[in-house]
């Protein structure tokens, strides 16, 4: 498979718009995969532009980009070759000459990767069966009514979409560029692109596939994106259109320790410090039993979905536990093999024989 | 299983807490103990912090260096009972037979914990090379010059150092009298021996026991000693030549091992305590060496107090073990193997032979 590393300018907006959006859930998940994230002062003045923004559109589009971001970027072309950046003046280019094959790739994603359809299902919806998209949606209790809104005018009214679509981008992208956030980004972007090798984003790319337990398409290239803009994406792989990619992040030392087989202190550290946590411990319990959807999990341990999917997200982001989707459900399972490994390691610690903790 | 109350505990555990506050306070904050130090306590520090005399600092350093030598300094005359409250008048002991018992006792354990040797080879060698024994009592680290002085005087001058105990612990036990302590604890415990059976302090006994995994050899008698001043804090399981001693503070009783610790619990405050970075290399280092915790100041370059508190955790977590003699501090790898079987376990993931 080809891989490409390059550079989409929108996933930093909509990175920047998901933290807008759930604050205190990034800083959780954030804690939990020890790192420190502070907002710079970049991202602090375009959330302040936002907040003090009351347009409705750009209070959905936050919220939109924020809960089904890996398909909104299916709005944008991919770099044409390795290390190319595609900027937002050119991701509205062409959205205004194709707007409508653009829509119909982000729908085919939400189907996909929102909504956890088959391949049989999304060719049935978009081959004109529309009503299997209206239920799908209206069952679909974990976005919000601003999504599902987004979602519907997509399907039924491509030219009203259009229109707040491009209006609600030229106000994000001024806020982008105004708060600073661009020019930040751009240099740590270039830092990152000049420093790192083909070779090694490959390295980092095919570690970060496995540790996830992600199977790419041979078929189709695969896009590495990089975003600079949070410690933590929130998005892992999405493929639409034959099109697919995943969304690294810019501290590539930082995933590479974690993708690396070779545990770690920190690593061990994370794990025992979320392994810790009472309902994260529940949680892994639970899925070492049997794979188990956020529902079940929900009922299980009388928790909110939302707190269930929190919890997942971090266990997730730590590859303790591995989504595979299955009729519409993502069932969560415990990654033994990793976890095998970090305890090992943990074993290694009064075993005379072992030295390695020397 | 022997349990009552020997004030003398309770006044050494005010002592410590005066000398230690912030890290006591910070430990318990950490483990999610609700604490909150009584007002005679506080008042009782302040005053004994004020005193400016050379006699109070050296008596609390020593006290709270040493405070694992308490039952040997004041031995108890009287035949142990279950729920005997002996005070600290009595356990003051001057007879020139008592001297003899406690610097014979004090002997034995030195010649068995600091210098690996036996009780007759210590004697001899106080007899015939009593510079050397000076010299292996300067090697014990972690312990200040005032401590020093003391054991010295034990070993060469028993009566003045006798002397020195009496007068200083009836000097401090004004102190501790005064501030309203004495009172509030003798009130405390009286109404709750009076009230309660010992089986439930036996109860709480075994609770701990489980809880840090801790198997104590059958053979010696085992002495439980409640303390009242800092109610949420024990001395960790203490073992002399002839006997156990667990000082255990009444709302651990009452409270905190009340009832046996559900093991996932455990293994959550456990693997908690592990997962800080500031432990996790100490565990590292110690996992080479056992060192005194001094090293630990000298090898991390945190605060002596900063490393108190460390020291505190990891020793209620059960994941250090701390020779209170000679304040060694050892890992206890045993309760590491035991956290990874129980992750092992809890997540049906088995250990691959290989």
């Amino acid at each position: 498979m080809r891989m490409v590393p390059g550079y989409v300018e929108l996933v930093e907006i909509l990175m920047a718009c998901a933290y807008a959006d759930k604050e205190s859930y990034f800083d959780s998940v954030s804690e939990d995969l020890g790192v420190d994230f502070k907002p710079g002062e970049e991202l602090v003045r375009f959330l302040r532009f936002l907040r003090d923004d009351s347009n409705w559109p750009i209070k959905v589009a936050v919220n939109v980009f924020s809960e089904i971001k890996d398909s909104v970027i299916f709005f944008c072309d991919m770099p044409p070759s390795s290390g190319k950046i595609v900027t937002v003046e050119e991701t509205m280019e062409s959205l205004k000459n194709d707007f409508r094959g653009k829509a119909r790739c982000v729908v085919e994603s939400i189907l996909l990767n929102n909504l956890n359809f088959s391949k049989e299902e999304v060719e049935r919806a978009l081959g004109g069966d529309l009503n299997i998209v209206a239920e799908a949606v209206d069952r679909a209790s974990d976005l919000s009514e601003n999504t599902t809104w987004f979602i519907t005018q997509l399907v039924n009214f491509p030219q009203q979409s259009q229109e707040i679509l491009m209006f609600a981008l030229t106000v994000l992208k001024r806020y982008y560029e105004d708060s600073g956030l661009r020019k930040k980004n751009l240099g740590c972007i270039n830092e990152t692109m000049e420093s790192f090798g083909q070779e090694e984003y490959k390295e980092v790319a095919s570690g970060f596939l496995e540790l996830y337990g992600v199977t790419a398409r041979d078929e189709s290239p695969l896009y590495l994106l990089l975003q600079n803009t949070l410690q933590y994406p929130g998005v892992r792989y999405a493929y639409a259109c034959d099109k697919q990619f995943v969304v690294l992040n810019n501290q590539l030392k930082q995933l590479e320790e974690i993708v690396n087989p070779y545990i770690t202190d920190h690593i061990l550290r994370l794990f025992l410090k979320n392994f810790s946590d009472p309902t994260k411990m529940q949680i892994m319990v639970a899925v070492s039993q049997e794979p188990r959807y956020v529902d079940e999990l929900a009922k299980l341990l009388g928790l909110s979905k939302a707190t269930i999917s929190y919890h997942l997200s971090s266990l997730g982001e730590l590859a303790l536990v591995t989504g595979r989707k299955d009729r519409r459900r993502i069932y969560f399972s415990l990654n033994r093999k990793r976890i095998e490994s970090i305890i090992k390691r943990l074993e290694a610690f009064y075993e005379e024989s072992d030295d390695s903790w020397k | 299983m022997i349990a009552g109350y020997f004030e003398i505990y309770d006044l050494t555990m005010a002592i410590h807490f005066s000398l230690n506050t912030g890290p006591v306070e910070k430990v318990l904050k950490t483990l999610g103990v609700d604490y909150e130090p009584t007002k005679e306590l506080i008042d009782f520090r302040d005053t004994l912090l004020q005193d400016g005399e050379w006699t109070t600092r050296m008596y609390t350093t020593f006290m709270n260096e040493l405070g694992v030598m308490a039952p040997i300094l004041f031995p108890i005359k009287q035949k142990m009972l279950d729920g005997m409250i002996v005070t600290i008048e009595e356990s003051l002991n001057i007879s020139d037979e008592g001297l003899q018992m406690i610097r014979e006792r004090f002997i034995q354990v030195f010649a068995d914990r600091r210098l690996k040797v036996s009780h007759e080879t210590l004697i001899k060698m106080l007899l015939e090379q009593p510079s050397e024994v000076a010299r292996a009592i300067d090697t014990i680290e972690g312990i200040s010059t005032d401590t020093i002085w003391f054991i010295n005087q034990l070993f060469f001058f028993p009566r003045t150092a006798m002397d020195f105990l009496v007068a200083n612990t009836l000097k401090i036990l004004k102190l501790y009298e005064k501030s309203g302590l004495r009172e509030l604890n003798l009130k405390t415990i009286r109404n709750y021996l009076e009230n309660q059976s010992s089986q439930k302090i036996k109860d709480a006994f075994s609770n701990y026991l489980d809880y840090y995994d801790i198997t104590p050899d059958e053979s010696k008698p085992l002495y439980i000693a409640l303390q009242n001043s800092v109610s949420h804090t024990n001395s960790g399981l203490m073992t002399y030549p002839t006997f156990h001693l667990l000082i255990m503070g009444l709302e651990e009783v009452t409270q905190d091992f009340s009832g046996r610790i559900p093991r996932e619990v455990r293994l959550q405050s456990l693997l908690k305590m592990l997962s800080d970075e500031t432990r996790f290399r100490i565990l590292k280092r110690l996992n080479t060496q056992p060192v005194p915790q001094k090293r630990l100041v000298e090898f991390t370059g945190l605060a002596k107090s900063t490393i108190s508190y460390h020291m505190g955790l990891l020793f209620k977590s059960s994941l250090i073990d701390i020779d209170p003699f000679s304040n060694i501090v050892s890992v206890r790898k045993e309760t590491l193997r035991k956290a990874a079987a129980d992750i092992r376990n809890l997540l049906a993931i088995k250990e691959k032979k290989l």
